[in-house]
């Protein structure tokens, strides 16, 4: 069994699964609150880390300093993050085995990780150049806003590849 | 109206998007370009409301982002209205939908009110649009997650 799997087992056997069950099926709203909540938290982290790869393009913000974009933005952007992460972590207690054995889910989260490493590495080296940014800059720049809206589009068909793509 | 849902319903556009991959490539399309209209808004809205970006004179901080609220808005009204298309007779019973349509209206008023404000009553006016904004959009983004719960 893949380690997702035996992950979704060990969610699947606990008594948080019943909980996250429990209040998701019976507190009146909540389903769509959390989602709210959670599209919210990605217009923050867009604000905070796509925002300022468009000025690193020079397509946004043109009479706004790099280096004070970044110091504002950045904490909105963690925090955000953070609401992220409780937001989703109920639903895929609630429902391990449909979230983590879904194909989406492992893409999604390689999108994540990849833009997170991109956004940290590009503001290490373009804080100490700007306001001039170099082509690589502005490339590395142009793969993190792909990868950001990779997150956003491979969480939006998490919900759909189970009845797209079904066997038979 | 029933009549003209029902018509639009019957049509082969309204069949290929609701039977296909076409509707959830409009919904991916159209929450990734809501997300990115309201992340360029939030950084205005929150500079004119005096709360975050105040290093920079109003002018300054809308510079080269209102093109991208605006092209991002646009995307999401066409991808929302491809989506609309697919079953418009349940949509237009959709109390969540109403919702999100009658914020929309006030979203267009509050920026009409915002420019004629704006030139007699200077910042007060634009904290009063912000904070109008960015409650009318978290209402907006509410009513679309409603939206599909009760559909």
């Amino acid at each position: 069994m893949s380690v997702l799997g035996t992950l979704a087992g060990i969610i699947a056997d606990s008594p948080l699964r019943d909980a996250a069950v429990h209040a998701l099926g019976n507190v009146p709203g909540l389903p769509p609150l959390l989602q709210s909540l959670h599209i919210l938290s990605i217009v923050v982290v867009i604000c905070a880390f796509v925002v300022p790869q468009f000025k690193v393009m020079g397509i946004a913000a043109h009479r706004q300093l790099y280096p004070e974009m970044l110091d504002r933005l950045t904490p909105w952007g963690c925090w955000a993050l953070v609401v992220l992460l409780l937001t989703g972590t109920v639903f895929i207690i609630a429902r391990p085995y449909r979230y983590l054995g879904n194909p989406l889910v492992g893409i999604k989260f390689g999108f994540l990780a990849g833009a997170l490493l991109l956004t940290w590495l590009l503001a290490r080296r373009a804080r100490q150049s700007a306001p001039l940014f170099t082509t690589a800059q502005r490339t590395v720049a142009l793969l993190t806003v792909l990868s950001w809206f990779g997150v956003v589009f491979s969480a939006r068909w998490i919900a759909y590849v189970d009845y797209l793509f079904w066997e038979g | 109206m029933d009549g003209l849902w029902q018509t639009i319903e019957a049509s082969d556009l309204a069949f290929q998007i609701g039977s296909t991959w076409i509707f959830p490539l409009l919904e991916s399309v159209h929450v990734a370009s809501l997300v990115l209209m309201l992340g360029f808004l939030l950084m205005v809205d929150l500079r004119l409301l005096g709360v975050a970006g105040l290093a920079y004179e109003r002018p300054a901080m809308t510079a080269g982002m209102l093109p991208w609220v605006w092209m991002a808005f646009v995307i999401a009204l066409i991808t929302g209205l491809g989506m609309f298309v697919s079953r418009p007779s349940a949509y237009a019973v959709n109390p969540a939908f109403l919702v999100k349509l009658a914020l929309l209206v006030l979203v267009g008023a509050n920026l009409i009110v915002y420019r004629i404000l704006d030139r007699f009553r200077g910042p007060l006016s634009g904290r009063l649009a912000a904070a109008s904004s960015l409650l009318l959009w978290i209402g907006i983004v509410m009513a679309g997650r409603w939206t599909g719960h009760l559909s």
